[in-house]
């Protein structure tokens, strides 16, 4: 049983090394969720190094999965396990359905795509504080990965672009140059 | 209340000095209310009333019309409000050949979209008039109202209709009448028959341009216009600067996918998700890289655009 987080009582942990990033996170979570206090760290060492001595204690940390000390999404499980009470939500630039499972897979309760902007990030955290897991409904799209029989072929090319991404990129770059 | 709490009543979430008590201070409401009235050209304020209580007053410049006036006329006065935009977008396609619509359609809604269709101008304007859309595709030569008459009348027709990006169809590929269109109100120009790149990639370049106000909405209500601005320029300053390769133009992506995305700009933050993608892949592929950059850099360059800055959003 996941009993909800006070933000009143708790302290927030923002550990993204973009600075805008921060700042809009940390207005979100002190206007809109009413957290008591707001830690931001630029890695994840300097993050775990407020983990333990926080006061108000942390109740709910977003963690960044390109900053300065994570090599990929294992080095993040390291701030769940040091944080055991809190609510760990993965902030990421991307939309592969294998990070989204793999934020699952290290223990997270949430994950959240940076572009999805002010409301979809206070949706998330709102129901992960509300002890709910929420992860991105792209997870679901048909397109978010190749298909799983392409696995082996996907290992090699994974992060090259298909054809038609390929086509529609060239389209953009030759349409608005054309202007 | 005092006087100075009366001022920042319209104030997002502002505490009215009541931090250290149960009080819980203001909302949303009326900072959404002084919006709305202010985008109709009005005033909106609030007093303490003698006998308690309070006054909020509204005053609304109100224009002496002609009875009847059509409905249309209204919609020209009053702002349209900023509805949920709820993916995917909506495009019409216009064409009086099922064929064409058939295929347009196929293409689109692979790609994503959902599409609506129509079979000639005065169709066409009457499903604007009833609908929101986000793009129009139409074709030139119709039967009865032609396409450009039809994007003549929407662009001399009321908001927000009017100023929806158009994209004509057709197979008079020549630039003179290139030209022509462009001077007859349409934004852009694709060649029949359809070929499914080139029909996605005009759709994506007008859309990719479009703002989406309500995340940039949603942005306005947790940070003052400065902070917007600094992340307004931080992105612009990310995008002129864009590495050649390697680690840092992996990592300027990635700042640049989630600034691009709080302030509202969806296709700016896409490619540069691609991007960054891209260019942490092992092996690389260098060019699969260098087109996703051009394609960044190409939507970056929309943003000197005025109707990207700031304050014309919040006006």
């Amino acid at each position: 049983m996941t009993l909800p987080i006070d933000p009143a009582h708790a302290a927030a942990l923002v550990a993204d090394d973009d600075e805008f990033f921060r700042m809009a996170a940390v207005a979100i979570l002190r206007s809109r969720l009413g957290f008591a206090a707001t830690i931001e760290a630029t890695s994840l060492t300097e993050a775990l190094c407020h983990a333990g001595s926080a006061a108000p204690p942390i109740g709910l940390a977003l963690v960044d999965l390109r900053m300065p000390g994570v090599a990929d999404m294992n080095s993040l499980s390291v701030v769940r396990a040091t944080l055991p009470a809190a609510r760990v939500v993965v902030v990421s630039a991307s939309r592969r359905r294998a990070d989204v499972l793999g934020a699952l897979g290290i223990g997270a309760h949430g994950y959240v795509w940076k572009a999805a902007g002010a409301g979809e990030l206070e949706k998330s955290l709102r129901a992960v504080l509300a002890g709910e897991v929420s992860i991105p409904a792209f997870v679901a799209e048909f397109e978010a990965d190749p298909p799983p029989l392409r696995d082996a072929a996907r290992t090699a090319s994974a992060g090259t672009l298909t054809d038609r991404q390929r086509d529609v990129l060239r389209h953009i770059v030759q349409g608005a140059s054309n202007k | 209340l005092p006087t100075e709490a009366l001022d920042r009543l319209f104030t997002p979430f502002d505490r009215l000095g009541a931090e250290t008590t149960a009080i819980g201070g203001v909302g949303l409401g009326l900072a959404i209310s002084r919006r709305l009235v202010e985008a109709m050209g009005g005033t909106i304020a609030a007093a303490n009333a003698p006998a308690g209580g309070a006054r909020f007053t509204i005053a609304l410049p109100a224009p002496v019309v002609e009875a009847p006036q059509s409905l249309e006329a209204d919609a020209d006065v009053v702002p349209a409000m900023a509805m949920p935009r709820l993916e995917p977008a909506r495009l019409l396609v216009v064409d009086d050949i099922a064929a064409n619509r058939d295929i347009a359609t196929a293409f689109l809604e692979a790609a994503g979209y959902h599409v609506e269709v129509a079979a000639d101008g005065a169709a066409a304007l009457a499903r604007l008039a009833d609908d929101p859309f986000d793009l129009v595709l139409m074709d030139i030569r119709m039967p009865g109202m032609d396409g450009l008459e039809a994007t003549r009348r929407l662009r001399a027709g009321p908001a927000p209709a009017r100023s929806l990006p158009v994209i004509a169809m057709t197979a008079n590929a020549y630039a003179e009448q290139v030209a022509t269109f462009r001077a007859g109100g349409f934004d852009d120009h694709v060649a029949k028959p359809f070929r499914r790149a080139p029909l996605v990639a005009a759709v994506e370049r007008h859309l990719g341009r479009d703002l989406d106000r309500v995340t940039r909405q949603e942005l306005e209500s947790v940070l003052p216009p400065e902070a917007i601005s600094r992340l307004f320029d931080a992105l612009r300053e990310a995008l002129d600067t864009l590495p050649e390769e390697g680690e840092a133009l992996s990592d300027a992506a990635h700042t640049i996918v989630s600034r691009s995305g709080f302030l509202g700009l969806p296709g700016i933050a896409r490619l540069a998700a691609m991007l960054e993608d891209v260019s942490r892949a092992a092996p690389a592929d260098d060019e699969a890289i260098a087109l996703a950059r051009d394609a960044l850099c190409r939507a970056g360059a929309s943003l000197q655009s005025p109707m990207f800055q700031p304050d014309r959003v919040a006006a």
